[in-house]
């Protein structure tokens, strides 16, 4: 008997042997043919194919922060987030400051009010007799439409901005909106830079982060790359498929002006007017009305040669 | 009128202690240390004094430590005095019932009330030393309201633990607590829109319900909103006080009526 004292660990040892030589088979399976793939980062690890959902919520947490944390204003908005209309409006301005006002008040310091109308009392409307609480959760509950405005309340949204890029890298407004905040907003244009070349390394094929890109070099004095910049975003622009929503595709393809606008007067401010010329004459191509392709035809033709550009 | 006050006084001590001897208070504190130092140390995109996303999950951390120690604290108050027959010698000696009730009230409440400053200390010095600010009225509201919150769920907690088992007692006050912080505000609307019979259903909540979301100032601590009109807080304490009687009231009748 205790010459057989390995007997009861045996089955163990078996077991474990097995279980080794498994692990090592799997292991060297080729990724599809493994029955659950592995998640790139811990994010993926932790939501899976929620992530884009998790990732949107805390994008849209952002667009909440920037109304002072009242839901129903950033509802009032037309075509989505606010925060997202007003980053666009600017970015795809083709060097032209927007007024960010949409005629609301916006917060200054600190942020006040609780109605819409007048900053005081509880919201009008609605059934009174119907929800006898309504008076004391329209006090307790601020309503007012505001906006963060000033450096110190604006960076406010940038963490919520950060968090939804890291769970969903594969969304390109946190880095959209996130480098047109740093940039723009804050004074900050090296971490707006270096945030849009981070939506480029994990969506190369976007072409818009490249053309956000390309303005902030541009912003920053350095023409010379910004140009290749907005040749690289040319170069990745693809026409949506007819399936696609209305609205998107004339947005997707004003951005394919507004890359040609900026590539029209980089080249004609280097000098080189055929280049110019051949892209207003791209951009009315596809959009024979469109304003200011031939405004700056007309400019290039005119005698003495184009002015320089602000 | 002495000997009832020390009576009530030493029920309630008792309370205390208990908490503070079985350490799930520590526990939800080295959690809450634990996921706001790495937060708080952190600079988004190298941008300082950004405090908002951290006052909302300090805020929130708070929200629910405080509901799950309020409400566990409360909830063994009664059964295992009952399960350990200790609750025998307690009525022979001369203590009433409604006596007993008043002290485990009293006792959980300020259990889980010094729980809760204990949190909110900790959010102030978080905020304090990210901001600067150190403490405000709106953030003295919020404490108050929140303490006016733990009043209601205590007494929700202890008629439960009179009627249910204690698995079920937590876990029905639990989905109640949530359930109202979440949606309270949204059964109004719910009743105009949604059809027969869930209309009747959500107003009748609406109505009868404990509106526990008047109790949480959360919006305006961490976004900068002014203070809440003294008028408006004193209502919604007053709201507090007598859903809370209401809620002792029947555990009172509850416990009258229990056969010990």
């Amino acid at each position: 008997m205790g010459r057989r004292w390995w007997l009861p660990a045996l089955p163990f040892l078996l077991l474990a042997a097995a279980g080794a030589g498994l692990a090592l088979r799997l292991s060297a399976l080729p990724a599809a043919a493994r029955p659950q793939q592995g998640a790139d980062d811990l994010v993926g690890l932790l939501f899976g194919n929620a992530r884009q959902a998790v990732g949107a919520m805390l994008y849209q947490r952002a667009d909440l922060y920037y109304h002072g944390g009242v839901a129903a204003a950033a509802a009032e908005h037309e075509h989505g987030a606010a925060l997202t209309a007003d980053a666009r409006a600017d970015v795809g301005a083709a060097g032209h400051d927007h007024d960010h006002d949409h005629d609301h008040d916006h917060c200054h310091d600190h942020c006040h009010g609780h109605g819409h109308e007048s900053g005081h009392g509880p919201v009008a409307g609605g059934r009174w007799g119907w929800n006898p609480w309504q008076g004391i959760q329209a006090w307790l509950r601020p309503a007012a439409h505001i906006h963060l405005a000033g450096k110190r309340l604006e960076k406010e949204v940038l963490p919520w901005l950060w968090a939804a890029a890291k769970v969903d890298p594969r969304n390109p407004d946190p880095y959209l909106v996130g480098a047109y905040w740093l940039a723009r907003r804050l004074q900050r244009p090296e971490e707006g830079l270096q945030l849009i070349e981070e939506g480029i390394r994990n969506l190369p094929a976007e072409p818009e982060l490249e053309f956000v890109r390309a303005e902030l070099l541009l912003r920053a004095s350095r023409p010379a790359v910004a140009r290749q910049g907005f040749e690289r975003a040319l170069a990745k622009w693809r026409p949506l498929p007819a399936s696609a929503d209305a609205a998107a595709r004339a947005d997707h393809g004003q951005l394919r002006s507004r890359i040609l606008l900026y590539l029209g007067r980089l080249a004609a401010d280097a000098g080189d007017l055929a280049a110019a010329r051949a892209a207003y004459r791209q951009i009315l191509a596809h959009d024979p009305g469109h304003a200011g392709a031939r405004q700056h035809l007309r400019e290039l033709d005119a005698v003495p040669p184009f002015p320089a550009s602000p | 009128m002495g000997g009832l006050g020390q009576r009530i006084r030493s029920l309630a001590w008792l309370s205390v202690l208990e908490l503070y001897r079985r350490k799930d208070l520590y526990v939800a504190l080295v959690l809450t240390a634990v996921v706001l130092v790495p937060l708080s140390a952190y600079n988004v995109f190298g941008v300082t004094g950004v405090v908002r996303h951290l006052r909302e999950v300090s805020l929130l951390l708070v929200w629910l430590f405080s509901i799950l120690v309020g409400i566990s604290v409360a909830g063994r108050q009664f059964p295992p005095e009952l399960e350990n027959r200790t609750i025998y010698p307690l009525l022979a000696k001369p203590v009433r019932r409604w006596e007993l009730l008043l002290g485990k009230f009293l006792g959980a409440l300020l259990a889980s009330g010094s729980a809760l400053l204990l949190f909110y200390l900790g959010f102030v010095v978080v905020a304090g030393l990210k901001q600067g600010i150190w403490l405000d009225a709106v953030t003295v509201q919020a404490f108050l309201l929140h303490l006016a919150f733990l009043l209601v769920v205590t007494a929700l907690a202890l008629l439960g633990s009179l009627l249910l088992t204690p698995a079920a007692n937590v876990t029905l006050c639990g989905l109640v607590t949530a359930g109202m912080l979440l949606f309270g505000g949204q059964l109004a609307g719910l009743a105009r829109e949604a059809a027969f019979p869930a209309n009747c259903l959500a107003w009748l909540l609406n109505l009868a319900g404990p509106h526990l979301d008047f109790f949480d100032l959360r919006q305006r601590v961490v976004h900068g909103w002014e203070p809440l009109p003294l008028g408006v807080l004193a209502a919604v304490l007053l709201y507090a006080l007598c859903y809370t009687g209401l809620l002792l009231g029947g555990a009172a009748w509850l416990l009258h009526r229990k056969k010990i």
